[in-house]
């Protein structure tokens, strides 16, 4: 008599486990399974990397950490002010992204932000020249090598000198790095860059986290 | 027949002229559209951008470029590998023959170091370009608030 009543405790347990099992995996499923890439270039999804904090010297001399950044989109150009090409290029692509926004009333909660990979000769005073002809609104940083480093390394920006004369080069990644207000990278904007495409892509970018974000 | 001596003298002096013209040829070597990137103030380097015209008939080697406004001109190409922006210094510049040669935004440009005088919008910058054929060629450049959306390299 003790056999059936045995099977069946057996029975009720093997169920128990089993229907955990499967319970656990539908909700792991549900939990893992992320929405579907929308299919925007630039879009870094489905896991934008949040930054790590960091602190680096603004063109007025204050102290610019990870918290300046929260609340506001921001667009980060790396370069240097001896770059007579490619960094002008950029930065005046990205000043008439910015008069795109300025028009729809929209630049208040976008920051443009240059970050200086030549912080030997690009002290706060030269970046702050530079950064206000393109655009008075503009933020330029710089600080020691280590401190540039923090911001560098989390976005595998590279940078290089090239030669040692005193009109030396750097060779340093080209791309528009998109930041959302939460501090996640979420955008990546490579060369060659139109004011028209990143205001495009940035556009979707914003509705598609804002509507992630409800 | 024997010639005199002077009609080789000047058959060889005609023949020298004639050569010495078709080296320089400098109404082959056409400048166009020569501007300079206005610099934000206080900035060491500016880029410059031109279109070269060889019809010369044979390839042309620019050598050189120099300017009273300017301690120093290089010749540089920009040139994004894999995401990063690289600039390298050329030596020297070869145009085909029957080539237009551009020197544009985010590609060949001139890297024109240490202005000696200010230099803004609207100014007018005279430039000397020496070919290895010959020349020199001169052209003004005007400085300009750059648009470079337009421009920009593919």
């Amino acid at each position: 008599m003790k056999k059936p009543q045995f099977l069946t405790a057996v029975l009720v347990i093997a169920c128990i486990i089993g229907g955990a099992m499967v319970g656990l995996m539908v909700f792991r499923h549900q939990e893992i399974k992320p929405p579907a890439h929308p299919g925007i270039e630039g879009l870094l999804w489905p896991s934008p990397r949040s930054l790590m904090p960091f602190t680096v010297t603004d063109h007025h001399g204050r102290p610019f950490a990870l918290e300046q950044l929260s609340g506001k989109w921001s667009l980060l150009f790396f370069g240097f002010t001896h770059c007579p090409d490619i960094c002008p290029i950029t930065l005046s692509v990205l000043r008439d992204f910015y008069g795109k926004l300025a028009g729809a009333n929209a630049a208040g909660d976008v920051q443009i932000i240059f970050v200086t990979v030549d912080p030997a000769r690009d002290t706060p005073e030269q970046v702050a020249n530079y950064v206000r002809y393109f655009h008075e609104q503009f933020i330029g940083l710089t600080g020691t090598e280590e401190q540039i480093a923090t911001l560098t390394g989390q976005l595998g920006v590279l940078s290089y000198k090239v030669d040692n004369n005193e009109n030396y080069a750097v060779d340093h990644s080209a791309s528009v790095f998109l930041i959302s207000p939460a501090g996640a990278w979420v955008g990546i904007f490579s060369p060659p860059q139109q004011a028209e495409d990143i205001h495009a892509r940035f556009n979707a970018i914003r509705k598609f986290i804002d509507s992630q974000n409800k | 027949m024997r010639r005199p001596a002077y009609y080789y003298c000047l058959s060889l002096l005609f023949a020298s002229l004639l050569c010495m013209q078709m080296v320089r040829a400098e109404g082959d070597i056409r400048i166009s559209n020569a501007w300079i990137n206005e610099a934000p103030p206080g900035m060491k380097m500016m880029g410059g951008y031109l279109d070269v015209s060889n019809n010369t008939g044979n390839a042309l080697v620019l050598i050189g470029a120099s300017s009273p406004c300017f301690e120093q001109i290089e010749f540089h190409i920009t040139e994004i590998k894999n995401g990063v922006s690289t600039m390298r210094k050329q030596d020297s510049v070869t145009i085909p023959a029957g080539a237009i040669f551009s020197f544009s935004p985010g590609h060949y440009h001139l890297m024109l170091i240490n202005n000696t005088r200010d230099l803004g919008a609207g100014d007018k910058v005279p430039l000397t370009f020496k070919f290895a054929e010959g020349g020199p060629v001169q052209v003004d450049a005007e400085i300009r608030r750059g648009a470079p959306t337009a421009h920009q390299h593919h």
